[in-house]
């Protein structure tokens, strides 16, 4: 038999001499550099433990001087943490085994059964699921982070009732309800009641389409627990929930960006309004003006018909300056800097 | 062929400026003038007939109704004789030299003020010439 090149770091917990040894032997048979260290009871065993946790692997004799059974395996495995743990036992026990399975050790070998090769089969099984696990639990814990820590409010909604069903804390410190109490609202309880039956027509096509639509977004408008409203951007991707068919819904709060957006339209509108008035208001009395001052240089004007134009010219310089004084109020009107 | 003409501006003293060099060119010795387009349809409608010709100097922006409104009256009234436009307008605005082209009746735009050579030009707008030198 080739023996594995690899080096794996063991603990076995056993009290039996012999059976370690047996152990061991097994071990060295298909290992090539097996690195042994061993336990005669829980105690010893917790010791090790608690120093090192670079184990890849922990063999369990359920037999041991101070802890056995069901009790001896939850121990271990609350100071192995991630490492896999295998049971020796002596007793054929089928409901005791699945047992111990479901408690979360990694497999259950019957010592009278063993081999080397059943031995090394499950602890390279053993190790190599360990791992999948792991990769598993690291990337649903990086999932979870990503939806609590995003600064985004998100939910996750019930598709049948519209019960809400998970919620980030950007959510809670957005829209002033806790955790709890958003986990007792639906939907559209976020939802200005003037805005609900529209939403309901929408939300009702969402539900019937399921799986089909996976993605969906718009521009609504939601309530927060103080009675404020603004105008969110959502996005809602489909995801089965524990089981349920559900959304994640997230809201991007854009009141600012609409407001800022009415204020430069409003603004634009101003600027219109200030171009068509050059045009037309101011160039009229500066027209005149300027055909008073041509009919000035006629020479055939007497001294009354003179005074009369000069009244007419200063008439109208006064017009266009309160013409002017108009368009500086009205550019002055609306400054964007200041919205909040 | 004698023809009539009609200023119309809702500012006296443009009126006044613009009837001085009409005179003064020689164009018209006798230009009516009118403060309002409404005046001047009302005019129009009670005097015209088939024999006559109407030389218009408009105003486009005068308040209540406009050089605009009065042109789209214009064209929608059954009017007799011959009627030819001239905006003078205070408006720099390319769109208001545009939009006046889609009137039949405006053979002429000028941007205030008006002057006595613009006033010469206009004497030399074909259809005017032809009136003043039958």
């Amino acid at each position: 038999m080739i023996k594995d090149q690899q080096t794996y770091t063991i603990l076995i917990i056993e009290d039996n001499p012999g059976d370690r040894l047996l152990v061991e032997t097994y071990l060295e048979e298909s290992v090539l550099v097996p690195r042994i260290t061993g336990a005669n009871s829980y105690k010893e065993a917790k010791i090790i433990l608690s120093e090192s946790q670079t184990f890849d692997i922990v063999l369990l004799d359920l037999s041991l001087p101070d802890m056995g059974g069901e009790e001896l395996i939850k121990a271990v495995m609350d100071i192995a943490g991630n490492i896999p743990i295998i049971v020796l036992t002596g007793y054929s026990d089928v409901e005791f085994s699945r047992k111990s399975v479901k408690l979360g050790v990694a497999d259950y070998l019957l010592k009278d059964e063993l081999t080397s090769s059943v031995l090394y089969k499950s602890i390279i099984y053993s190790i190599e699921r360990r791992k999948v696990f792991n990769q598993l639990e690291e990337s649903e814990k990086r999932y979870r982070n990503l939806f609590q820590l995003s600064p985004i409010p998100n939910w996750v909604y019930d598709l049948k009732t519209w019960q809400f069903l998970d919620v980030n804390m950007a959510a809670v410190t957005a829209y002033g309800y806790t955790q709890e109490e958003f986990l007792q609202m639906r939907m559209l309880d976020i939802i200005p009641e003037e805005d609900q039956v529209r939403l309901k027509k929408t939300m009702e096509m969402v539900q019937n389409q399921e799986g089909e639509l996976p993605k969906f977004s718009g521009e609504y408008r939601h309530i927060k627990k103080n009675g404020d409203v603004i105008f969110v951007e959502t996005s809602s991707n489909f995801l089965l929930f524990d089981g349920k068919p559900a959304r994640m819904l997230l809201a991007n709060d854009v009141t600012f960006k609409k407001k800022y957006i009415e204020a430069i339209e409003l603004q634009n509108a101003k600027l219109k309004d200030i171009a068509w008035i050059q045009s037309h208001v101011v160039r009229a009395p500066l027209a005149r003006l300027m055909g008073l001052v041509n009919l000035i240089d006629d020479d055939d004007l007497d001294q009354d018909e003179l005074k009369t134009y000069n009244k007419l010219i200063m008439d109208s310089a006064e017009e266009l300056d309160k013409i002017v004084r108009d368009i500086t109020h009205k550019t002055e009107q609306i400054n964007i800097t200041e919205i909040k | 062929m004698k023809f009539e003409l009609l200023i119309i501006d809702d500012e006296e003293i443009v009126l006044m400026l613009i009837k001085r060099l009409v005179l003064k060119v020689k164009l018209h010795d006798n230009p009516s003038t009118f403060s309002n387009g409404v005046e001047a349809i009302n005019y129009l409608h009670a005097s015209s007939k088939p024999e006559k010709a109407f030389l218009i100097f408009l105003d486009i922006n005068m308040p209540a109704f406009d050089g605009w409104e009065f042109l789209e009256m214009l064209s929608s009234m059954p009017l007799e004789g011959s009627i030819n436009v001239v905006i003078i307008t205070s408006s720099v605005n390319q769109s208001d030299k545009n939009k006046s082209k889609n009137y039949k009746e405006v053979i002429g735009y000028i941007e205030k003020p008006v002057t006595e050579a613009m006033m010469k030009e206009v004497s030399q707008i074909e259809k005017i010439a032809s009136y003043l030198n039958p």
